[in-house]
């Protein structure tokens, strides 16, 4: 006989019933939060695609119906009179390499929080930590002025070092709560060894980051993805562009008609969706949800 | 093992140097060259739309065919922070030669690092229409201190469907716009399950801002509403009260369409009024929801305008709110180009390139250089307004920051509901103190 | 001795390499965010728009500022939103610890629950301002199904609605699904064999949840807490201009919203400046709190 199965009598019945009952009941509360917030992104996702497949007249007569001679010409138009692709590139391109300066930033300085131990350390911790809270807008004025002196409007490479100052701290957080939990032992041997800084960065810090790759990699890039102050302010160029300025700059003086707009943010959400319904396994912070029985 | 990281790294250091190299090459295209072509760099918040974009790519083409120097670098720009981006490049003087830009207070606000054209103008000032003029100078006058060459000469007015009102059993060739005649159409039109007034209040109230801004109009005098600009003329005054009182009673008698929640955006009520809904619709002169559009749609035998519904008591039942330029051209004082910076911008005011954007958008463009088309009797109509007893738009003069509020105290009181008129009136009063 | 001496040098060793290390981030953030940040002080003081010279003032902003409705309603707001953080604490939480014990279909609510973390607040407000309207879909519904005032439910319209619409959306519904999984990765730290104990004492699931769960992954749920509060001073923006615009009235307005309104629509960029110093305070005690919490975790 099973330990597990043994049944403890109590004056209100049967306990162990009595708790698998809860564990269900909870079970269901559980199904139906879940299913509540599922719906709450889930409608207006099917409403955005069914709005943009609609004229404008079938949407007035019907709102919530399914269009009754479906048109791609909202999306025709949202592709033409925007460079989406262009913009598409953009994004990619500057999330892409701020992501790996990100990334270097984050690990190198999470690394000598984390592991390292020297004067200072937890002062400047904490200043890391105070300087990342402050919203975009409270910076936004000064910052466009010092880009443009230091010569770095309408470029990349402006962009990237705005995004990575204004994300890494961060990041570098996520690092060093990392880096500490890892044993000592790992490190030790290599510096006994009299490695120099950057043989250590590369043999041992990276390496061992790895599993974070994947968490850090969520939080940064959706982070730059959806970014619009900054971007807005530093890249007035049209090729320069990203994605996210685009509905912005669609919609003119007094807006978009609905089905253009649903059209549009379909457009601009496409890619990322498409990435993360392919990456989506990977976004589990290093824990092996689902699967533990318990 | 090394080895890949290694490459992988020189890689990515290539990238990196390649994004900065690609990017300083970028922005040395607008860079300035002695010898060769000028770029001119020009902001433009229409740039992106469907119909102006297309129109002033087309007009860029003739510029260029014609100035064989200088080299158009149009950019579009978000027209929902325009204004924050004018603000940062001016303050740092960033690479921008012309750009396009409202008359209004948003403008003003920024005006020290527009560019004044009294010089550059003298020769054409006869053509463009004085009240435009007037609009783009930064004192108001006709012939000193103008900071913006005029695009548009926008106004507001009120359309109606006269197939809709025929069908209420109105006679549609009667123009209701007595205040009485134009309650009365309303409730004829609601007995007859038509929609008397069209309103695009979502996101920002247009609706009932575009009619505020016909009525006012007819409430006070051209000086009243330029008072709007310092303080002199207040919230608190008479006439808006009654303005409001006029706006208010349409919605308690539910002339405004607040049943079954029919309530849309501003761009779904155009195209709800266009696909033959609706009996009136507050609309512009220049642009959208204006006589071309709404002519295009529905017919032009079908539409009928007049410039606002007139009160009993109102003073002045002739005008036709009229902002003399609705946007217009204007030249960074820092240009290094100014030259051929004012050059374009003569250039896209006048002449061909205006009519290019006349008829494209249907915009009444304010020069004389330019051929109206005659045969349009809507257009004639709206221009004999416009030309007529006219009176500035009051959202031109009002601080400009006063204005996302002023919309979210309309949503409050007007849609919302949730204050009484006196709460309303005080508290635009006090949204207006605090930009003065 | 020896082994002084080589402690000694592995310190100063240690802060060379933490130096070098540090280099790029401190650069960084000192250049680009620091000064910004501090410069809010000095403007503070004056009256500017943002353009010309700035001129000196003194305290008026702040005495104008103390006067100014819309400064306490946004202190309102923000306690609003505020309140509604236990619950976007509480909720992932459960969630997680329900599906710790695995749970059907678990992959697909997955994928349901991180997608508004995927489009983001700029997207997700405007979708929902289209949902929302007056004339979208819900009211739609709701007049089919023959509810004769539908339009009467109008969440984004009314003062109350707005800004508890405002806070369920972005601080409950939008934080589930990093919520969910961040508290899993957390929960999976917990020792399994305290569970296996207390089924052998024969708790129930609840129990486990408080006695076990919770305080295992403390320091998770206060940092999340903590994240929470940053989320609601300070990232806002994207959403409320989107979503309502800081309306009706001042229903949906923000310390952080009206600092951008008055900086770059009402070209008061010194009044602004004394609203970011308010909102800097607010800012400074959430670090304070988190470096707290920090130390505490590092010296246990």
């Amino acid at each position: 006989m099973n330990v597990n199965d043994r049944t403890t009598a109590t004056p209100f019945g049967n306990h162990h019933m009595k708790e698998r009952l809860r564990k269900r009941s909870l079970q269901s509360i559980t199904y139906l939060l879940l299913s509540l917030f599922s719906l709450i992104i889930a409608y207006p996702i099917y409403y955005a695609i069914i709005s943009s497949l609609k004229t404008t007249s079938d949407y007035t007569a019907d709102k919530i119906g399914l269009p009754s001679s479906p048109t791609l010409e909202n999306f025709s138009r949202v592709l033409t009179q925007m460079n989406m692709f262009s913009f598409l590139l953009n994004t990619l391109l500057v999330v892409g390499v701020s992501m790996v300066v990100y990334f270097l930033v984050c690990t190198a300085a999470g690394f000598a929080f984390g592991k390292l131990r020297f004067k200072g350390r937890l002062w400047i911790f904490t200043f890391v930590l105070f300087i990342q809270i402050f919203p975009q807008m409270v910076i936004a004025g000064q910052l466009y002025q010092l880009i443009s002196k230091m010569n770095l409007l309408n470029t990349h490479i402006g962009l990237i070092l705005v995004w990575v100052a204004y994300f890494a701290p961060f990041g570098t957080y996520i690092m060093t709560t990392y880096y500490s939990s890892i044993p000592k032992s790992l490190v030790e041997s290599a510096r006994i060894d009299g490695a120099g800084v950057f043989q250590q960065l590369t043999r041992i810090m990276i390496p061992i980051a790895r599993p974070m790759i994947g968490t850090l990699g969520i939080i940064g890039a959706l982070a730059m993805w959806h970014e619009l102050p900054f971007s807005m302010l530093i890249l007035q160029r049209q090729e320069l562009r990203t994605l996210t300025l685009g509905i912005a700059l669609m919609q003119g003086e007094f807006g978009l008609p609905t089905t253009v707009l649903t059209a549009a943010i379909l457009v601009t959400s496409g890619v990322p969706l498409i990435l993360y319904i392919i990456f989506q396994n990977y976004i589990t912070m290093g824990s092996t949800a689902g699967s533990v029985k318990g | 093992m090394n080895k890949i990281r290694n490459t992988i790294g020189v890689l990515l250091l290539c990238l990196l140097i390649a994004t900065s190299a690609g990017s300083l090459f970028a922005q040395g295209q607008s860079a300035t060259k002695d010898e060769g072509p000028i770029t001119l760099t020009v902001w433009n918040f229409k740039y992106a739309e469907e119909i102006a974009g297309k129109a002033f790519q087309e007009m860029d083409k003739l510029f260029m065919e014609q100035n064989p120097g200088i080299i158009i670098d149009h950019q579009a720009q978000p027209e929902s922070n325009y204004y924050q981006l004018l603000l940062s490049a001016f303050s740092a003087e960033s690479d921008l030669d012309v750009f396009l830009t409202h008359t209004d207070q948003r403008a003003w606000g920024i005006a020290e690092s527009f560019h004044v054209f009294d010089d550059e103008i003298s020769d054409v000032m006869g053509n463009y229409a004085e009240s435009a003029l007037k609009a783009c100078s930064e004192t108001n006058s006709a012939d000193s201190d103008i900071k913006i060459l005029p695009l548009t000469a926008q106004g507001l007015g009120i359309y109606y469907n006269k197939a809709n009102l025929a069908k209420a059993g109105l006679d549609p060739e009667a123009v209701p716009s007595d205040w009485d005649d134009f309650l009365a159409a309303c409730e004829a039109l609601k007995q007859a399950g038509i929609t008397p007034i069209m309103f695009g209040n979502q996101g920002s109230p247009f609706g009932i801002d575009f009619t505020y801004r016909v009525i006012l109009g007819t409430l006070f005098s051209g000086d009243e509403i330029d008072g709007f600009a310092d303080g002199t003329t207040k919230f608190t005054s008479d006439e808006f009260v009654q303005a409001t009182g006029m706006i208010k009673e349409l919605y308690d008698r539910g002339y405004v369409n607040v049943t079954n929640g029919s309530i849309p955006y501003f761009m779904d009520a155009i195209n709800e009024f266009k696909n033959g809904n609706g009996g009136f619709f507050p609309g512009l002169t220049s642009d959208i929801a204006h006589w071309k559009d709404f002519g295009e749609a529905l017919g032009y035998e079908n539409i009928g305008y007049f410039p606002a519904p007139v009160a009993d008591n109102a003073a002045y039942p002739e005008n036709q709110v009229n902002q003399g330029a609705g946007i217009g051209f204007a030249v960074t004082e820092y240009s290094a180009h100014r030259e051929a910076a004012v050059k374009y911008a003569k250039f896209m005011t006048s002449g061909e390139a205006g009519k290019i954007f006349m008829d494209a958008t249907g915009a009444i463009v304010p020069n004389s250089t330019i051929e109206v088309d005659a045969s349009n009797p809507m257009l004639s109509e709206v221009l004999a307004h416009m030309n007529g007893a006219t009176v500035p738009d009051i959202l031109n003069r009002v601080p400009g920051g006063m204005i996302q509020d002023f919309y979210n105290f309309m949503n409050l009181y007007f849609i919302a509901d949730e204050i009484s008129q006196d709460e309303y009136i005080k508290r635009v009063q006090n949204i207006y103190e605090s930009n003065l | 001795m020896q082994n002084r001496m080589s402690k000694k040098l592995r310190m100063s060793q240690d802060a060379k390499d933490g130096w070098i290390l540090l280099a790029p981030l401190l650069v960084l953030t000192i250049v680009f965010l620091l000064y910004p940040v501090v410069s809010n002080f000095y403007y503070s003081l004056t009256k500017w728009k943002g353009l010309g010279e700035p001129q000196f003032i003194g305290l008026e902003n702040y005495v104008k500022m103390f006067g100014d409705d819309r400064f306490y309603s946004s202190l309102k707001n923000l306690f609003v939103l505020v309140l509604y953080i236990p619950l976007g604490v509480f909720v992932p939480l459960l969630i997680a610890s329900v599906l710790r014990g695995g749970m059907k279909g678990w992959k697909i609510y997955r994928a349901l629950l991180y997608l508004p973390n995927i489009l983001g607040p700029v997207i997700l407000g405007t979708i929902f301002a289209v949902m929302l309207s007056q004339v979208g879909p819900i009211t739609e519904l709701l007049t089919r199904l023959g509810f004769e005032h539908a339009s009467r439910f109008y969440l984004l319209g009314k003062s109350t609605s707005a800004i508890n619409t405002l806070s369920f959306l972005f601080v409950v519904w939008m934080r589930v699904g990093f919520g969910c999984i961040y508290f899993l990765a957390a929960m999976s730290t917990i020792d399994a064999s305290l569970y296996d104990a207390a089924k052998i004492d024969g708790t129930n699931a609840w129990q486990d949840f408080i006695h076990i769960t919770i305080p295992g992954i403390k320091f998770s749920i206060q940092f999340f807490t903590v994240l929470a509060f940053i989320e609601v001073f300070a990232r806002m923006y994207g959403m409320i201009f989107t979503l309502t615009g800081g309306g009706p009235g001042y229903a949906t307005y923000t310390l952080e919203f009206g600092v951008y309104m008055l900086s770059f629509s009402a070209y008061q960029k010194g009044y602004a400046s004394a609203w970011a110093v308010i909102l800097f305070f607010f800012c400074a005690i959430i670090a304070l709190v988190q470096i707290r919490l920090i130390k505490k975790e590092e010296l246990s």
